[in-house]
């Protein structure tokens, strides 16, 4: 399992990452056990880093989860029991699983949801013990080009994500306004106003 | 407040707001659903965050521009992701490129 393997190495750069920015180590893998996110852990701990506020952190953290929303409405049909029971199913959901358990004619492996999440678990909570070490022993991280994994792994889920042109206008504009107001605005601001270039999805289709 | 405060807060409303996310999907779709357009949103929202996010954590360090080795390490990746080669070896050539980066300059 590819994925399982990346997520390992990339939760290892998250507790290094989480370490430099100063968090306590029970933090750091209270944060990868409770919320098993990579791109929301990352996206709050940045903010924190460059002291940002504990709101500006957590609606980016949402901002970057806010997917999983079409992504459960999208699975839930494919999913067990009553309301309770398929929100607590739901908890599996994360990228590559429900790409993986995705048949493409509206329905969902459940089974392949649940065992390939169950690894990824798994790895990203192993990853980040042994990031939070290592971030205690490594003199100099950067050195080894630990900061270089994050956007390098978020490259790659980009580019499965530029599936439309008008996707690639998004991350496009996204880039542009995430760049503009990191420079002028608090940290964080800039990666929640990114979010907002996505309304461009509200404008009415088949006039284009 | 202090960082440890800070990070703990966080990870509260993170961990709550995740659980409530991941849920709230599943949960509706026993009766109604989000529209057509507000599902578009939502489905170009990746794009535009992930775009977002490997622009701040490439060329922005505390809110200034810093072009630095990453920049070549994020060069790296993109030629690799290209190449169609694994996850794995494109992260672990980012970090490897931006290494070697440094030890040189």
């Amino acid at each position: 399992m590819p994925f399982a393997a990346a997520g390992g190495l990339l939760a290892i750069s998250f507790g290094i990452t989480a370490q430099t920015a100063g968090l306590s180590a029970a933090a750091t893998v209270a944060m990868s056990a409770l919320m098993y996110a990579g791109s929301a852990q990352f996206a709050a701990v940045a903010i924190l880093a460059e002291g940002g506020s504990v709101i500006a952190a957590v609606i980016a953290a949402m901002l970057m989860n806010a997917r999983y929303i079409a992504m459960g409405l999208a699975v839930g049909p494919s999913l067990k029991g009553g309301p309770i029971r398929r929100a607590l199913e739901g908890q599996s959901l994360v990228d590559a699983s429900w790409a993986m358990a995705n048949r493409g004619n509206g329905r969902f492996d459940r089974h392949t949801l649940f065992g390939s999440s169950a690894p990824q678990y798994v790895t990203w909570l192993a990853g980040t013990v042994v990031g939070v070490i290592a971030g205690g022993v490594l003199p100099d991280p950067e050195a080894l080009g630990i900061d270089a994994i994050f956007p390098a792994f978020f490259l790659a889920l980009l580019v499965n994500e530029l599936r439309s042109a008008e996707a690639s206008a998004v991350a496009l504009g996204g880039a542009i306004v995430a760049l503009a107001l990191g420079l002028l605005a608090p940290a964080g601001v800039g990666i929640v106003a990114a979010s907002l270039i996505a309304l461009v999805g509200l404008r009415p289709r088949g006039a284009a | 407040m202090s960082l440890s405060e800070k990070a703990w807060l966080t990870v509260a409303l993170g961990a709550i707001t995740t659980f409530a996310i991941r849920g709230i999907g599943p949960m509706a779709t026993g009766g109604r659903t989000l529209g057509r357009r507000a599902m578009r949103v939502l489905a170009l929202l990746p794009a535009a965050l992930m775009a977002a996010l490997v622009v701040t954590e490439t060329v922005i360090q505390d809110g200034s521009l810093d072009v630095d080795a990453r920049v070549g390490g994020l060069g790296a990746a993109a030629l690799l992701i290209w190449r169609r080669v694994s996850v794995i070896w494109v992260v672990l050539g980012a970090a490897a490129t931006t290494a070697a980066l440094r030890l040189i300059f």
